[in-house]
Formats: structure tokens, sequence, C-alpha cells
């Protein structure tokens, strides 16, 4: 079976298991939980996370002022959201950089249509290895295909904002990822998602909770 | 506590204790100090007394000394670890279960001890039972209510486990075969004149009679029960700007560079103190403002508030001194009660102490940096002459303030014959300087609000007492009353005292008569706590009895200050002073029956008392 297709379909698998809370109160609980795991994660002395939740939408502030940045997201459902990047200097007020922005309403390339009209997910998901998930992770979180680099204050620390992320808990757990400054963390981190997702995968799980996918390296 | 590998870590300023934290949080400083533990670790006979302010990093010091010598004490006595308001009791409790735990652990043999039955009515073989009650491994009724129990036999006996103590510790050394090193932490929690500290005294007697270190506050090593240790202590000072700057690029880790300029500006207000300025980054991160100014301001005023809103503050005179002159003298410290308010800036951390310079008694200093606006700094101290006017004013009932006089016209001399004439002072020795210091402190407007003075000799506080009382109206009129209390069925001691708060005296002295006073009447005493709060008290009590009644005063012992008066006569005057005012009063004629013989024939028997007690 051809490995594009296979990592096609795996690539759908990881978005649905692992990045899809269905209900509000779902996507409520995925959001804090990620908000919780921040402060190990990026090793830093507080939590950087304010949640609003409001009846129609969810908003959440994360300030990471550690690297002068604040993200912030607005979200009226999984399909129509978007996250504020500002500058965020330690004692000084924030500037706006950019948003990344996801609006529904306009086409874009209907990967999962296509797909579904294919109808092979089991059968792909039955072929695959360990490679095709480690390609999936490192261009879905790790090293997206088309990214932006952004400027830390600490040295050697890449960061590649994915640019066309449209689901709004990978591109919230893959600013997660990049914006970690330690190398080895990052690695560890990037094993640790290979073998929760493969396990998951191999087990035909339904999901993977906040917060197996949140957890520590 | 969990630490980031490369990432942030604060903390409240907590010690350094794990092998990671001393390998990657830990900044090399005062090198020689290091040496000297060192030494004593490795050849080490006597206690040694490691002294330094709150935050100064004597506890990641010592704890340094264990780690790159891998020489740790045989047993490490805690004494903050255990709970709050501790007691005699308490503080026993905890040598003794250290004890036991490592005589357990090295398998000594205790065939020959009878504590498990003397104290918890165990048999003689359930050692670890004790164990269980005096150092409970959870949290439940039953161990605090048996221990309560060792607690109360404690108090009653404490010679006697002090004796146990001894024996336990002699059977550890028999099965290890060498001499144990010990080390006492936690001593520097509890302030010099607190009844904690009074009751902590008897267990730190029994310990620096073994091969001790002790971690101490300052101020402590300037107390009676140290202070003529001074060759053993040890004093840690400031930390250099350069590293504070280390210490703090080290806790903030891979972010570090991004923080520069408030790891500076942390360090510029750190006064040295690496706790201070650990918490000075925290709150300086957290700070939000227009200008570098006004972040500054606000962490400088949040921290000001933290540290130093229950802090009781010094005499802004001291602090203009040691402003002025860059040091403190180490004389101001052993002041009875007090008097400067000296202890209370070291102990508060108001005075930070930078350096003791080689062949120098003067302790290098300066005001915290955070504290130094609060405190109203004039150019210049009043003269004297100006001080006493106002003294003078007070005492005749009119306000001293505004009260000032010119010196270029009125010489001083003159002011000072025609003061003098004021204030009659018949004898002029080192022990009456010593007894009017004391009395200044515990009869002025500045004394603190209730004091409990210790005495171990009730002729020698009979004659100081008079001596103070005497002099007790000499700057300013306040209204004062001495009475005796005793035990009794007929008119129980809790009552008189809520008696005598009715009626409008300044200050209340009284004499607590007879020992063994009854656990009721003790616990009464502690009830009517509130209703003395407003009073200003001094109380008399025997040394011998005082531990006993802490024991009972659960809530009172936190409200007053305790001195021993022998402790504070004999700091204060050295073996030479004592012979020079025992010279000074040979020459005095003896059967003459005027006051001023009398007074002095008093005072050659607390010289002679002080004599016999240097002595020893």
């Amino acid at each position: 079976m051809d490995k594009d297709i296979i990592r096609a379909y795996l690539w759908c698998e990881v978005i649905r298991i692992g990045f899809c809370p269905s209900s509000k109160r779902e996507q409520k609980g995925w959001i804090l939980q990620y908000g919780r795991s921040l402060k190990e994660f990026w090793e830093i002395d507080e939590h950087p996370f304010r949640p609003a939740f409001e009846n129609s939408q969810i908003s959440a502030k994360f300030s990471y002022k550690q690297i002068c940045l604040d993200f912030d997201i607005y979200m009226a459902d999984a399909a129509r959201h978007n996250v504020q990047f500002l500058f965020s200097p330690a004692n000084r007020k924030y500037e706006l950089m950019w948003i990344h922005d996801v609006d529904s309403k306009y086409f874009s390339f209907p990967a999962q249509s296509l797909l579904n009209k294919y109808y092979k997910p089991k059968k792909s998901l039955k072929n695959i290895a360990e490679d095709d998930l480690v390609s999936v992770i490192e261009g879905m979180i790790c090293h997206p295909c088309a990214h932006q680099h952004i400027e830390s204050p600490i040295e050697n620390h890449e960061i590649r904002i994915g640019g066309g992320i449209s689901n709004p808990f990978l591109f919230l757990f893959h600013l997660r990822y990049q914006l970690c400054p330690f190398k080895d963390k990052r690695e560890l981190e990037k094993k640790r998602l290979i073998n929760l997702f493969w396990d998951s995968i191999k087990r035909k799980e339904d999901k993977i909770t906040p917060n197996e996918l949140l957890a520590q390296p | 506590m969990k630490r980031n590998k490369s990432g942030i870590n604060f903390d409240l300023g907590l010690p350094l204790e794990s092998e990671w934290e001393l390998q990657n949080l830990y900044v090399s400083v005062h090198k020689e100090l290091q040496s000297k533990i060192e030494h004593w670790l490795k050849r080490g006979n006597n206690p040694l007394f490691i002294g330094g302010q709150i935050g100064s990093g004597k506890s990641t010091i010592i704890r340094n000394v264990f780690h790159t010598t891998s020489i740790k004490p045989d047993i490490e006595f805690h004494f903050d670890r255990d709970a709050i308001n501790l007691s005699l009791g308490d503080f026993w409790r905890i040598i003794l279960a250290e004890l036991i735990a490592k005589a357990l652990d090295v398998k000594a043999d205790l065939s020959v001890l009878d504590l498990p039955h003397e104290l918890a009515e165990l048999e003689n073989h359930q050692w670890k039972e004790l164990l269980d009650i005096l150092k409970p491994p959870r949290v439940e009724l039953v161990f605090y209510t048996k221990r309560k129990k060792i607690q109360d036999k404690i108090v009653e006996l404490p010679d006697f486990v002090d004796n146990a103590c001894s024996q336990l510790l002699e059977h550890i050394e028999k099965k290890l075969a060498k001499k144990t090193t010990l080390f006492a932490s936690g001593i520097d929690k509890y302030a010099p004149d607190s009844a904690a500290f009074f009751d902590l005294m008897g267990p730190l007697r029994f310990l620096m009679s073994k091969k001790t270190l002790f971690e101490l506050n300052v101020v402590h090593l300037f107390r009676p029960l140290f202070f003529s240790e001074t060759d053993q202590s040890l004093l840690v000072y400031a930390v250099s700007k350069n590293k504070i700057r280390e210490m703090l690029k080290k806790r903030m880790g891979i972010y570090s560079k991004g923080a520069a300029a408030l790891i500076d500006t942390a360090t510029k207000w750190s006064g040295g103190n690496p706790r201070q300025a650990l918490r000075m980054l925290i709150i300086l991160r957290n700070s939000r403002g227009k200008t570098k100014d006004e972040i500054t301001i606000k962490a400088v005023r949040n921290l000001f508030f933290e540290y130093f809103a229950y802090s009781p503050k010094p005499e802004d005179d001291l602090l203009n001194v040691i402003k002025q002159q860059g040091y403190i003298e180490p004389t101001l410290l052993i002041l009875p009660g007090d008097k400067e308010t000296a202890q209370r800036a070291v102990y508060g951390n108001w005075v930070l102490l930078q350096k003791r310079e080689r062949h120098q008694s003067k302790l290098q200093a300066i005001i915290n940096p955070i504290v130094v606006y609060s405190v109203s700094l004039r150019v210049k101290p009043d003269h004297p002459e100006v001080q006493l006017l106002r003294r003078y004013a007070k005492q005749k009932q009119i306000s001293p303030t505004g009260l000032d006089f010119n010196h270029d016209v009125i010489t001083s001399k003159l002011w000072e014959s025609v003061l003098q004439k004021q204030f009659d002072r018949p004898v002029a020795s080192n022990l009456t300087e010593i007894l009017d210091v004391l009395e200044s402190s515990l009869f002025s407007k500045d004394r603190a609000d209730r004091t409990i003075i210790v005495y171990r000799n009730p002729d020698i506080l009979k004659i100081a007492r008079t001596y103070l009382f005497a002099k007790a109206n000499t700057y300013e009129y306040q209204s004062f009353r001495h009475v005796v209390i005793e035990d009794s069925n007929d008119e129980p001691p809790a009552v008189k005292l809520l008696e005598l708060t009715k009626e409008n005296i300044d200050i209340l002295s009284i004499d607590f008569l007879g020992d063994k006073w009854s656990e009721k009447s003790l616990i009464e005493i502690d009830k009517i706590r509130d209703k003395l709060l407003d009073h200003q008290m001094i109380w008399w009590i025997p040394e011998r009895n005082l531990s006993r009644n802490l024991y009972y005063w659960t809530q009172l012992r936190q409200l007053f200050q305790v001195f021993v008066l022998e402790d504070e006569l004999l700091s204060s005057l050295s073996k030479e002073e004592i012979q020079s005012d025992i010279d000074f009063f040979k020459d005095l004629a003896e059967g003459d029956q005027s006051s001023e013989a009398n007074v002095v024939n008093n005072l050659k028997t607390v010289l002679a008392y002080l004599k016999q007690q240097k002595e020893r």
C-alpha cells in the first residue's frame, strides 16, 4: 500500500483520537488540562494560564513572559477560532504581533472528504509502521512542513509555528512543543508521543484522554 | 522539592539540600568559612556555632560542606520542623526521638535502659513503639495523646531526660566505637528573648557538652549561653554582588538571559542576602508599571510589607548611627533588655552585616536597602543635651515636642551641669551602669509590653530589683505597682491578676512566689491571656519554675519576652570590670548607716556573686 495513503489516514487518526474533544465540556477540560501542563513542561515558576470560559465560546490567555510571548485563543467552535500572538516583555504592556485565524466558511483543500471517499482507513491503519507514525508526529507537531520562525530570547531555541493547522487543539499542542526551549525535553516528548499514539492506535482506542496526551515526558 | 532540570527554580528561599540542588543551584561562597567547618568535621572535638542572619545561607553552606566532604553528622536534630509553638517537652522529645532512632539503627545495646517503661509504660524492649510515640509515623490521635503524657513527664523531670539522653548517646558511641558528630539546626528560628528560646536552653546545654554543630542566628552568638564560646563561633556574612547575580542566574536557568535587567535590580536591592535577592527577583517579575523605576518601587514596597510588616522596628537613632558609621558595635548586641534595639535590628534583618574586619571588633553593616526609605534617617541625631532636655520636660509633665536650644549660645558644659543637678547619680560603677541600662529598657516608654525576668539567686534578685525600682521614675513618671502572688485556693492567682488589671497602673510588677504551682492555677492564668493583652507587665519567676509554667502557658508564652537576670549582668560585665568595681567599693567606708552606704553594700553582694559565677 502506498506509504503516503497510509500516512494520510494515520494523520487523520492521530487528530481524531488526540485532538478532537467533542462536547463543550470536554473542550474546556482539555484546555484546562493543557494550561496546567505548561508550567512543568516549560519549567517556569508560575502557571501561565488564565482561562476565561463564556457560554458560547472558549477563550483562554497564556502568558509565557519568560520568552516575552503571550498567546490568547478565542474559539467559537472547532472550525472557527483564532490565536493572537502578543509581544509581552516582562513588566511592560503587550503589543499584538499577529493573529492565526481559522474560518471554515472559506474553501480549503478537502483532505478529509477525499480520504473518506477512498474509505480504506482500517486497511491503512493495519499496515502502519513505526516510521509512518514518526513522520506524522514530526510533520504535525515537531517540524510542521509550512511554518514561521519567530525569535526567542533564548539561544538555540528554534521555534516553528505551523502555518496550516486548522484544528485549534492541535495548534495549541504544537505550541506547547515548539515554545519549549529544552532540546532534550523536546526529544523525549517526541518519543513519548510516538509511543502513546502507537499504543492507542494498535489497541484501537477511540481517544486519548487529555491526561495522557498532556502528561510530562 | 521538585526542581526543574534546566528551567526556573524559584522557592521561598529554602536551603538547598539534595545532591542535585547543590550541584546545579549552589554558588560557592565563603570558602574560608567552609574550610573551617570541614576542618571541624574532621578534627573538631568541641561544639561549633555557625551564626548568620535570616536568609544568609547558613543551612545551605553547612549542607554543602556535608556534601563535598561526604561527612555527614551521625545524628541531626531539627528544632524547626516539628510544629509551631514548641516548649521544653517538645525540645527534649525531639532529641530523645533522634537518639532512639539512631540507637535502633545501629543496633546499640539498650537492655540496661528502662525508658520505654518509665516514659510510656511499655515493655522495656519496646523501643520502636516508644519511637513511634515520640516521632509518629503518621498523624493519629492515639500517638498524640500518648506523646502528650510523655511530655508532661519530661516537663516535671527535665534532669531525668537529660541524663537518659546522655546514656543513650553513650550506648550509641560505644556501638559505633567513636565520638559522634551531632547537628542542631533550626535554633535560629527562635528569637533570643522568646519564651521558646528560654525553654530550648536546657536541651542546648546538653548538646553543647558534645561535638555538636549549631546553626544559629548571629544574635544568638551574643547571648549569654553562647557568648563565652566566641572562639568556637563562625559568622556568615553578606554575599558579594557578583555571587548574588550568579545565584539568581542559576535560579533562572535557561531563561536568565531575558531577565538580566531584573537580576541586576534584584541584586542591587538584596543587600547581599541571598534569600532577599531571590524573593526580590520573584516579586520584580510579577510587578507591572510604566517605567523601570515604577516597577522597582512597587516591588520594594511589596517586599517591605512581606518581610517587615510584623517585624518590630528598631530605634531610628540606632539605624542613623549605623548608616553614618557603616558598622555596628558588637557591644550593642549584649546590652541588657536589648536597650539600643540592636538585637532587634540584626535579628529582624533591618540591618545587614557585611563583614568583620580582621583584628577589629566592629561588624561592618548597612541598613537593609528594602527598609532604608521607611526609616527617618536624619543627617545628625539629636545632641545628647537635647535628648536629656526632652526627657526632663516629660518628667515635668511638659510636652517634649519642639524643644531645642541654640548650641552656639549655650554651651554643652552649662547644660551638663544644670542637668546633672536634676539627675542624681550617687554611685558610678560598671555594675550600676548596666543596672541603669536594664532599668531604662524595663521602665522607659520604649519598654516591651510584657517581660518575664527569670532569676536564680533570690538575694541577687532582691538587691537588683530594689535598685531598679528606685530608679524607675528617673526620666518619666509612670504609675507602678509591685505585687506578690502565690498559688492559693482561697484567692486563685488568675482572679487576683484580673483584679489588678482593673486598676489604672502603667506597669504591673508581679512576683510569682513558691514552687510547683498547680496545673489548674497555671492553666487558668493562660486562659485570661486576652485580658492581659493591654497591660504592661514584668513578671518575676525563679528559673527552676519557668519551664514548667511555660508548658502550661501555651498561649501566654507567645506574648512575653524572657531574660535571665544573672545572665544579662554576667554577659555585660567582664571579669576585669567586676574586679574594678570591687576595688572601687573597697575604698568606701563600711558600717555607714546612710542610704548610699546601704546601696554600696548591696552592690558589693551582687559583685561577689558575679565574680564567683565568672570564675566557675
